[in-house]
């Protein structure tokens, strides 16, 4: 084959070999990054993306680390993992899915540029939780979680991890990667190496900032700072952090006027939320084994967000039901300033209370609220194990203004009146949701009441 | 009711401001061999990349600034613009000489707390040249770099041809052992160093990559000046004569 010249891989139709004899051809440049820069290609029939890395990166580690992560396979489709390693010439890249057009930098959600409702924020989160779950369990570490390797599709809240090239065995650092400021673990500021420790920090400061839009250690130290340089970075996330509602000083709480998407959020997301970030940007801090909340424990937390949320009645804008703070303020209300509820006492929506064994989760009824099988079950830690619909709300086809739940199980579920009555909802059926109902058996050792 | 169209509200954060300025040698000599045509194309070209770039920082805001020296130094842009909506003014070479101590004196001006306010991050200085200073350049250096602001800025410099004086654009340079003077010896070396310092250097600016050296790389990698197989972004002319 005739030697590679300047700029020549990038015409249109130039063809690498590839595995089985087959030929990966170039078909666009797409962008440029640190450490290569990024083709759009087709390999036989598929579509799908390069890298192609700069001289300063063609090393045989790296090279060996992409293959042994080919091997191990991609933790699950959130990924755009490698697939193949191409070889040209004493060079390498590798190929991987091709980004689609409707995943938007993440980053997009800071600015206003995109928006993401209670919802879409919770499944965004979820699905972040769970998939380096799934990449943490085979003793991998990601490395260099943030915000630029995260992409969104703002109408489903679905995600899409970039970058993995860098992932790594859990205490190994093949590409020299510690990470971006902002989102790394003290003691990787501190010049330590990045682990599956120090990722789960990381991934607390990525889920901070889309939740509450501001970032976790930036209060007033942050406004007091003209310069915010790699000194100012060093002090404030490295030597001394110290988190915008640490509970114990108050000395960098968030400054109204500078901070006021934070102040605003703090108090719509619930206690649960608020303490699991309290103790990972506290306690976590110094303890990265036990301080940092596992991955299991955020995708509880925000299953339970995603099955409290309902709209306000006046305005619509999505509230979450939360008992801690029914208790402490006596009341649910709107936070919108604009809405004639805001700050009044609304009324508190219709809801299950299902109970499994001695657990018990309160999932608010929405017209189109959906009932999953992980829902109904003891534990369901995944969520592609945890995923079918097993009921959704319904219409009584006699009076549309009455609503049920409708049985998408393959269960024949049954219910008792107050009366003792017990009937049968066999799957497709849809059931009354009335105070008259005393118990919904769903037969997976799952029962539930209805509150309303 | 179905919630899923409703937006929470908010959007946008309280952002830090960001000041690239970039220091452009208008004298004669500059109208040779095309030098100045190709500082104004790869500035134009480098703008939408400063832009998608910006994108990725929401808490930062971006403003960009040229000078022109030649006979004195003087702003081409009376004020920082933002970089969203930007556009560039194209500037010629002058029946003029080489006044880079001017230029110092006038950017010192600019690298003061109350020019640049109170939330900032290090701001990023490219100056470009192909020629000799005129004027007192050391002493205008040395005004510039009293700013307290000077010791934060990433200041980098780029030799158009071999008529530049690299030891003294060195002296300007904020980190000249790993980041000495770029030397373009032809247009699309120049387009490649105005577009690496204008885009890499502001994303360092941004936030600061570290590696695991334990050390801090306070700067990426400049590019490579000739990678035997330079796999790149297309440029649109393979005219690579030397000036
Ligand atoms: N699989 C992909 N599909 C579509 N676009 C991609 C894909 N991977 C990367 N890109 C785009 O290609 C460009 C370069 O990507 P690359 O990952 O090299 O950049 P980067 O994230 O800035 O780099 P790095 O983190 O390695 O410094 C970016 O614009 C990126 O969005
Ligand atoms: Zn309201």
């Amino acid at each position: 084959m005739s030697k590679l010249k300047e700029g020549e891989l990038i015409k249109n139709g130039f063809a690498l070999p590839a595995a089985g004899g087959m030929k990966c051809v170039i078909e666009e440049f797409i962008g440029g990054g640190g450490q290569g820069e990024v083709y759009r290609v087709k390999l036989g029939s598929e579509t799908l993306a390069l890298k192609w890395y700069f001289e300063d990166s063609q090393k045989s580690e790296l090279k060996a680390s992409l293959k042994n992560l080919i091997n191990i396979g991609a933790p699950n489709d959130n990924f755009l993992w490698p697939k193949e390693v191409i070889e040209y010439e004493g060079k390498f890249g590798y190929v991987m899915g091709l980004r689609p057009a409707e995943y938007q930098k993440s980053q997009l959600l800071v600015n206003g540029k995109i928006n993401l409702n209670f919802r879409t924020v919770a499944h965004a989160c979820l699905q972040l939780a769970d998939s380096f779950r799934l990449l943490h369990i085979p003793g991998l570490a990601y490395q260099d979680i943030n915000w630029g390797n995260l992409f969104i599709n703002p109408s489903t809240g679905d995600i899409l991890i970039c970058d993995n090239d860098n992932v790594t065995e859990h205490g190994k650092n093949v590409a020299g990667i510690a990470g971006t400021y902002g989102f790394m673990a003290p003691e990787v500021v501190m010049g330590g190496l990045p682990n599956a420790h120090t990722d789960m920090f990381s991934l607390a400061v990525l889920m901070f900032r889309m939740l509450f839009l501001d970032h976790p250690f930036d209060g007033k130290r942050w406004v007091d700072t003209a310069c915010w340089d790699q000194a100012a970075q060093k002090k404030y996330y490295g030597q001394m952090p110290l988190f915008i509602y640490n509970p114990s000083d108050s000395s960098n709480n968030p400054v109204a006027g500078e901070q006021d998407n934070v102040i605003l959020r703090w108090k719509m997301y619930p206690q649960y939320i608020r303490d699991c970030f309290t103790k990972v940007f506290t306690e976590g801090l110094t303890d990265p084994e036990n301080g940092r909340l596992m991955e299991e424990n955020w995708l509880d937390v925000f299953r339970r967000l995603q099955e409290s949320i309902f709209p306000c009645p006046y305005c619509e804008v999505p509230i979450i039901y939360d008992v801690d703070k029914i208790k402490n303020e006596g009341k649910i209300s709107c936070w919108n300033p604009k809405c004639q509820g805001y700050e009044q006492k609304l009324p508190t929506p219709p809801r299950l209370r299902i109970k499994i064994g001695k657990r018990e989760r309160i999932v608010v009824l929405n017209v189109d609220t959906k009932l999953y099988h992980y829902q109904l079950v003891k534990s369901a830690p995944s969520l592609k194990e945890g995923g079918p619909v097993v009921a959704e709300m319904a219409q009584n086809p006699k009076d549309p203004e009455k609503w049920g739940l409708r049985n998408l199980s393959n269960n024949n579920w049954t219910f008792t009146t107050n009366s003792g009555d017990i009937k049968d909802v066999n799957p497709d059926k849809a059931m009354p949701l009335t105070k008259n109902i005393k118990e919904i058996d769903f037969k997976t050792s799952a029962t539930a009441e209805i509150r309303i | 009711m179905a919630i899923d169209s409703v937006p929470i509200i908010g959007g946008g954060v309280s952002k830090r401001e960001l000041k690239i300025f970039w220091l452009i040698d208008v004298s004669g000599s500059m109208a040779i061999d095309g030098k100045m045509t190709a500082v104004n194309r790869a500035i134009k070209a480098v703008i939408p990349e400063l832009q998608s770039s910006a994108e990725d920082f929401p808490d930062i805001q971006t403003y960009v600034q040229a000078m022109k020296f030649g006979n004195g130094a003087e702003w081409h842009n009376s004020s920082a613009e933002k970089i969203e909506s930007y556009v560039w003014r194209e500037i010629d070479a002058e029946q003029a000489v080489t006044d880079m101590g001017a230029a110092m004196q006038l950017l010192a001006h600019e690298l003061t707390e109350e020019k640049l306010g109170k939330k900032a991050i290090p701001p990023v200085i490219i100056l470009l040249s192909d020629g000799q200073p005129t004027d007192n350049y050391e002493g205008g250096l040395e005004e510039l770099l009293k700013q307290r602001w000077s010791k934060k800025s990433i200041r980098v410099a780029i030799a158009i041809g071999k008529d530049a004086d690299e030891e003294k654009l060195k002296m300007f340079c904020s980190n000249p052992v790993e980041i000495p003077p770029f030397v373009a010896g032809n247009e699309t070396q120049l387009v490649k160093f105005i577009k690496w310092a204008s885009v890499a250097l502001s994303r360092t600016a941004s936030t600061p990559a570290i590696d695991a050296t334990g050390g801090v790389a306070a700067v990426p990698t400049p590019p490579p000046i000739k990678a035997e197989v330079k796999i790149g972004e297309a440029s649109d002319d393979t005219d690579d004569d030397v000036w």
